[in-house]
């Protein structure tokens, strides 16, 4: 017993290398926590510490990336480390870096240290919920990002933010609650907590389907509920509304992928190569399907610039989800790829709302009316973004969206399941219902003559809309060499 | 005992905390509503650690779930008491004020 | 797949091509970066630019003679598959490319004077530059993907340019709805792309031609060189499919309502786009594919076109707006190109095209001068200055514009002499060919809406020109009209001059003559299309004869209808004119066409999409008050059995009032708790639906 204990402290500390990337992140949110209690008010040092934190740590994931080539089991089991789980950590430090970026210009007025503290931390619970692969560290790594999330959304310190965050919390416990039931009943079935293992596939396999069908699907509930894809969707537009909007774009990109990233992953595993008793390609189809419905037709008749918005995310889950349903290795491929652009329009469109936001308190669609005058260059920005959102050429958007349709296609072909085929018709479709919302923001601003009351006048110009600015050429850009986006996922090894 | 007793109790437990969560109009009341969930998940995993190969995990995921929920309640006492300052009420049915 | 992706290096011509190209784009990024106050010499600039890029057009022209400069460079690479992009300079290209240049070089000229003084001057020669750029990417592109590319971009510089005025809540629908009509034809298009890539796993059109080349047709399938085969009925979708795109660009049936309303852009918009380029991009379309359509195809093809062709020709017969009789006019000699590429007249076609691609930007330059005089005698703009019935006599004060109007108007006709007729009878000949070979009568429907279009074209031609030009003048008391300024006449006379016969034919009366035509060749292609034309060839003096004879009379109908003594002339004015009778009210509606979509697609869709919202906001609602009701009920009963037997009935009512309040206030009210049940309904649904 003793050996055995003293074998596992080994391994383990031998492991520590391996997670430098989350030490990092933790000596960040300490250092954060003193440099806030040391001097008082000094926002700028925060966000340096902050900044240069996360570049250190995407350094370190991306030579993760580069240099892991197989699976690896480290911390006893409890995580998993390989260059996909690599990729979707240099992801989420992306967002969170351009998320930091983005909030420049209410830093001053929030409690920064907070702030910039739980924007980690919930990068910290994604990269580990992306790693984990084993039920107990999921739940944590899932309760981690939950937590700060409910903090996060009542930021915005007033009435709506307090509502919005009880009901945020309210459903996220449920959610959890729900959850972590469903994980008692897989454990209960197959007497591990290793989802990865082997034990787990076989006792799944000659397990009763009744126990499994349930467990699995409250297992895959609470994923769901952190995408924010349907039927658990609904706390989203609350939240987006009443939540700033620099943690708006922060939550619709990095929680979301996070979600994703670990319901591939449980997919694969709970799916029994197709042998179990759920079908599971038909089920994520049909979830795919509800949620581009809900998002897109719930979206038309948003007024409010940061709902719509909340409701193209939940549309753009859909897609993503849509892309997961091929089950192919192309598919998954796709899907980051997806992931990749949706990360790249969405906080650049974001950050130029929270431009106007900020700086003029444009909230509705009609306050928009007119603003291509004084503005021309950010709505040229803006149009490309909606452009590329809708999923019309010449933007990454429309990269995205061809290659998720098109492995789609391809496993239809292979596998003859007609709701494939019905998903594919059905998103092609709804793609084009969203054009008349996400055009509807270009429209106001180029055709419809200004608003009075708001009064014109340049705006200062800051320095997030020169970010905004890159980030548009490289949607652009992904359009035209799409190959060198591929080339980094090609890389990938997608061994699980 | 035999192990489908325990099931029995915690498939109760769990649905008694959802019709809590559901009808009790009290910010309060509904989280206990979701401790009893969360209880119930407990009980089946140290019911089912007995029988399993390695004991300690099921009876060490009961205690991160309890930890969790602790911190957890700590969180929704604190956004519940900033409702309060807001609206004077813990009252859900008055909490709505963002259109859906 | 052998030797698919060769590269080709660029020559002199292809580098001379990329320069027009580019130097249009250069007009668009100079004006939107140059200041307001410098907007008259920047429009001077952009005339300049298309100058240039007009005689460098001509050279390659001249190059492109009788020999094709193809440059292809890789795009991007996926997976094992390589995309590529580059220039492919045939004699069509090549003719295209001059035409765009040449009208757009004159209507830039015609936009100075005409558009001097409006609000959005800078951004009017901007778009134009932008959308002249993007439609030579059309013409030039060797690939399909990325003429689909250029196509969505010609799209959204024609959706910029019809909302010039966008103030005017008439031109900003009509924006809109060209958009989205439009983007219906695309899905069609994406299609036809799918079906292209599947089969052959390349955009390229020269790959394409070749590899059509090699197609076998057996047992109902249809099989590539490289192996890969598809059922026989995928060719005749792919092909219809693309075609589906050159419907909504080219305005033919059912799509063309979007044209009509276009014309709420500024006239020499409609006179560069959506008459002389753009509409006509379809039509090239169809022809840098032909060697794709197969017999079933070309059939549909051709019908859609006849159709189209005579549905454009009844709904000019009665509108008022002269703008409007122009656009349905170009709708109908659209559906004529189509239906000579349908029966195999690819020369003809193409001829039609460019014959057709001058007079009509004459006759909207014409139109364009007189509405323009009209807005300048009359400052105060109390009138409709596009309406005829707000004209008459103007001969008098217009009469350069008058003898350009009369003249391409001859054109379109297919008077002899003019270059109309030269083409259009080298379409109609060729229809009666195809017919012939057809052993069904059904196959002469095609020439017979071709010869009765002619006989319309005549008498709307000719109302609109005795409307418009003689008798006295209707509209309100004015100061005198007077004639526009050297610019605009120059244009006008340049045009009207290309007009004329010879200048397309040594001899103006047999379009076989013709130097452009007889060097157009048609391609060859795996279906033996030429097959066709072998049994019986109709006599082209026949043909001739019986159109003029067509001609004339619709003129002569015409005049004794719409002469300036006539009843019709006399009633023709604002407060009369309704149409009379269903057939007028038919035209002048365009056969119902938008009240037709109106009620049988945007109504629906408005109302799934507000039931879809209903669902949305409402289903959780009704599903807690149902839940609500329910707990009402138990409550209900619960208080009957714990009242009834304690106490009174008295004390039973009070509470239960107060019982039902709670009750149903606690489950309806809360949006959190039942945000919470629709979600965990909605996974007991999952639940249920797995089993």
């Amino acid at each position: 017993m003793t050996e055995n204990l003293s074998f596992k402290l080994h391994s383990i500390i031998g492991d520590l290398s391996y997670l430098l990337p989350e030490f990092i992140l933790v000596a960040i949110i300490l250092l954060i926590l003193l440099a806030d209690l040391i001097f008082k008010n000094q926002p700028k040092l925060v966000r340096l510490i902050a900044i240069v934190g996360l570049l250190f740590e995407l350094y370190f994931s991306t030579r993760q990336y580069l240099h892991i080539d197989k699976s690896m089991s480290v911390f006893a089991g409890m995580v998993t480390l390989n260059s996909l789980t690599a990729f979707w950590k240099m992801i989420f430090s992306v967002g969170a870096l351009l998320t930091i970026l983005m909030s420049q210009a209410k830093a001053s007025r929030w409690k920064t240290g907070e702030y910039h503290m739980m924007i980690i931390t919930i990068v910290l619970g994604a990269n580990l919920l992306a790693m984990s692969s084993n039920l107990l560290m999921v739940y944590i790594s899932l309760e981690i990002i939950s937590i700060t999330s409910y903090l996060l959304t009542t930021f915005s310190f007033d009435k709506k933010g307090a509502e919005a965050g009880i009901k945020y919390f309210l459903f996220g416990a449920v959610a959890s609650a729900i959850m972590i039931y469903g994980m008692s009943l897989l454990y209960a079935v197959t007497l591990t907590l290793d989802f990865t293992g082997q034990q787990f596939t076989d006792a799944l396999l000659q397990a009763n389907p009744l126990p499994v069908i349930v467990g699995s699907v409250m297992l895959v509930a609470g994923f769901v509920y952190k995408m924010a894809a349907a039927p658990l969707h609904v706390w989203s537009p609350d939240a987006y509304t009443a939540a700033p909007t620099p943690v708006v774009a922060f939550f619709s990109v990095v929680p979301k992928l996070a979600g994703l990233a670990i319901l591939i992953k449980v997919i694969l595993v709970i799916n029994l190569f197709g042998l179990g008793p759920i079908n599971w390609p038909t089920i994520i189809a049909i979830i795919a399907m509800i949620t581009i419905l809900v998002g897109n037709f719930s979206a038309l008749w948003q007024n409010n610039v940061k709902r719509l918005l909340a409701y193209s995310s939940i549309a753009h889950a859909g897609f993503l989800l849509a892309g997961f349903a091929a089950f192919s290795q192309p598919a998954l491929q796709n899907v980051l790829f997806y992931a990749v652009v949706y990360l790249i329009m969405n906080i650049a469109t974001f950050m130029i709302v929270n431009h106007f936001e900020n700086s003029k308190g444009l909230i509705k669609v009609e306050d928009y009316s007119g603003i291509a005058v004084d503005h021309p260059y950010l709505t040229v920005l803006i149009t490309i973004l909606f452009i590329s959102l809708t999923g019309i050429p010449p933007t990454g958007g429309f990269t995205a969206k061809l290659l998720i349709f098109t492995s789609i296609w391809e496993s239809y072909s292979q596998t003859d399941n007609q709701w494939l085929l019905y998903l594919l018709v059905f998103g092609l479709l709804n793609t084009v219902i969203s054009l008349f919302f996400y055009l509807k923001i270009p429209f106001y601003m180029i055709f419809r003559t200004p608003n009075k009351e708001l009064g014109s006048g340049k705006i200062k110009f800051g320095m997030e809309n020169y970010f905004a600015g890159i980030l548009v050429l490289a949607i652009l850009l992904i359009f035209f060499k799409p190959e060198w986006l591929m080339g980094l996922i090609n890389n990938i090894n997608f061994a699980f | 005992m035999q192990i489908e007793f325990y099931f029995l109790i915690s498939s109760f437990l769990f649905a008694i905390g959802l019709a809590i969560v559901v009808t009790r109009k009290n910010a309060i009341l509904v989280l206990m509503g979701i401790e009893l969930m969360l209880n119930a998940a407990n009980i089946n995993f140290v019911a089912i650690s007995q029988s399993a190969p390695d004991v300690g995990a099921g009876q060490f995921f009961a205690l991160f779930v309890i930890v969790v929920a602790a911190a957890e309640a700590a969180v929704g006492l604190a956004i519940v008491l900033r409702v309060y300052d807001y609206f004077k009420t813990i009252d859900l049915d008055n909490i709505n004020e963002l259109k859906g | 797949m052998t030797q698919v992706n060769d590269i080709l290096d660029w020559n002199p011509v292809t580098i001379m091509a990329l320069l027009v190209f580019c130097l249009p784009l250069l007009s668009f990024i100079i004006i939107s970066i140059s200041k307001e106050k410098h907007q008259v010499l920047m429009s001077w600039l952009a005339s300049l630019t298309m100058l240039m890029a007009s005689l460098l057009s001509i050279a390659v022209l001249l190059q492109a003679w009788s020999e094709v400069y193809h440059t292809k460079f890789t795009w991007f690479q996926w997976a094992e598959y390589i995309f590529t992009m580059g220039l492919l300079i045939d004699l069509p290209a090549a003719l295209m490319l001059v035409t765009v240049n040449f009208i757009a070089f004159l209507v830039h000229l015609f936009s100075i004077e005409y558009m001097k003084g409006d609000e959005g001057y800078k951004r009017y020669f901007a778009f134009l530059g932008l959308f002249t750029a993007s439609m030579i990417g059309i013409v030039l592109a060797d690939n399909l993907l990325v003429i689909f590319v250029f196509w969505e971009l010609v799209g959204l510089s024609s959706y910029l340019l019809i909302g010039h005025w966008f103030s005017k809540e008439k031109a900003a629908k009509a924006a809109t709805k060209a958009f989205i009509v439009n983007r219906i034809g695309d899905i069609g298009f994406v299609i036809g792309l799918s079906i292209i890539w599947l089969q052959f796993n390349t955009f390229d059109l020269v790959e394409l031609y070749s590899l059509m080349g090699n197609i076998q047709v057996a047992d109902g399938m249809w099989i590539s060189a490289s192996g890969s085969s598809l059922s026989l009925i995928w060719l005749t979708v792919a092909g219809i499919a693309l075609f589906f795109g050159a419907i909504g660009k080219s305005a033919q049936f059912p799509l063309q309502i979007w044209l009509p309303d276009a014309m709420e852009g500024p006239t020499p918009v409609s006179a560069l786009i959506h008459a002389a380029t753009m509409v006509a991009a379809g039509v090239y379309l169809v022809a840098r594919i032909f060697v794709l359509l197969n017999i079933d195809a070309l059939t549909f093809i051709a019908f859609t076109g006849a159709i189209t062709a005579m549905m454009g020709a009844v709904a000019a017969l009665t509108q008022n707006d002269i703008k409007k009789v122009l656009a349905f006019s170009t709708i109908s000699q659209l559906g004529y190109m189509l239906m000579g590429m349908g029966v195999g007249a690819y020369d003809a076609a193409l001829f039609h095209l460019f014959t057709h691609a001058f007079f009509k930007a004459g006759l909207f330059l014409a139109a364009g001068s007189i509405i323009h005089s009209l807005h300048l005698s009359n400052q105060a703009n109390d009138f409709d200055a596009q309406d005829m019935r707000n004209m008459g006599g103007l001969r008098k004060s217009v009469p350069v514009t008058f003898i350009a109007y009369v003249l391409c108007g001859l054109a379109l006709m297919g008077m002899p002499i003019f270059s109309g007729f030269l083409s259009k009878d080298a379409i109609l000949l060729d229809t009666l060919t195809w017919a012939n070979a057809h052993q069904s009568m059904f196959f002469y429907l095609i020439p017979i809406l071709g010869f009765g279009s002619v006989l319309i074209t005549a008498v709307y031609v000719s109302r609109q020109i005795l409307l418009v030009f003689f008798g006295e003048f209707k509209g309100q008391e004015v100061k005198s009209i007077k004639e526009n300024s050297l610019l605009i006449k120059g244009v006008l006379l340049i045009l009207s001059i290309m007009a004329i016969g010879v200048c397309w034919s040594i001899n103006p009366f047999y379009s076989e003559m013709s130097w452009l035509m007889s060097h157009i060749e048609i391609p060859s292609s795996a279906f033996d299309i030429g097959m066709l034309s072998a049994s019986f060839a109709p006599s082209h003096l026949m043909v001739s004869l019986i159109s003029t004879s067509l001609l004339l009379t619709g003129v002569v109908f015409a005049y004794l209808k719409y002469r300036p003594e006539g009843q019709y002339f006399r009633n023709y004015s604002l407060e009369t004119l309704k149409p009379q009778n269903f057939w007028q009210s038919l035209s002048y509606e365009n056969w119902y066409l938008d009240q037709f979509y109106q009620t049988v697609f945007i109504n629906p869709f408005h109302k799934i999409t507000s039931f879809a919202k209903a669902i949305d906001t409402h289903i959780i609602d009704r599903m807690v008050n149902l839940f609500g009701m329910g707990s009402v009920i138990f409550s209900y009963i619960v208080a009957w059995f714990d009242r009834a037997f304690v106490d009174g009935t008295v004390n039973a009512v009070v509470f239960l009032t107060g019982r039902v309040g709670t009750a149903t206030r606690s489950i309806h009210g809360s949006k959190a708790q039942s945000y919470i049940l629709a979600a965990v309904i909605g996974l007991i649904i999952i639940i249920f639906l797995i089993f």
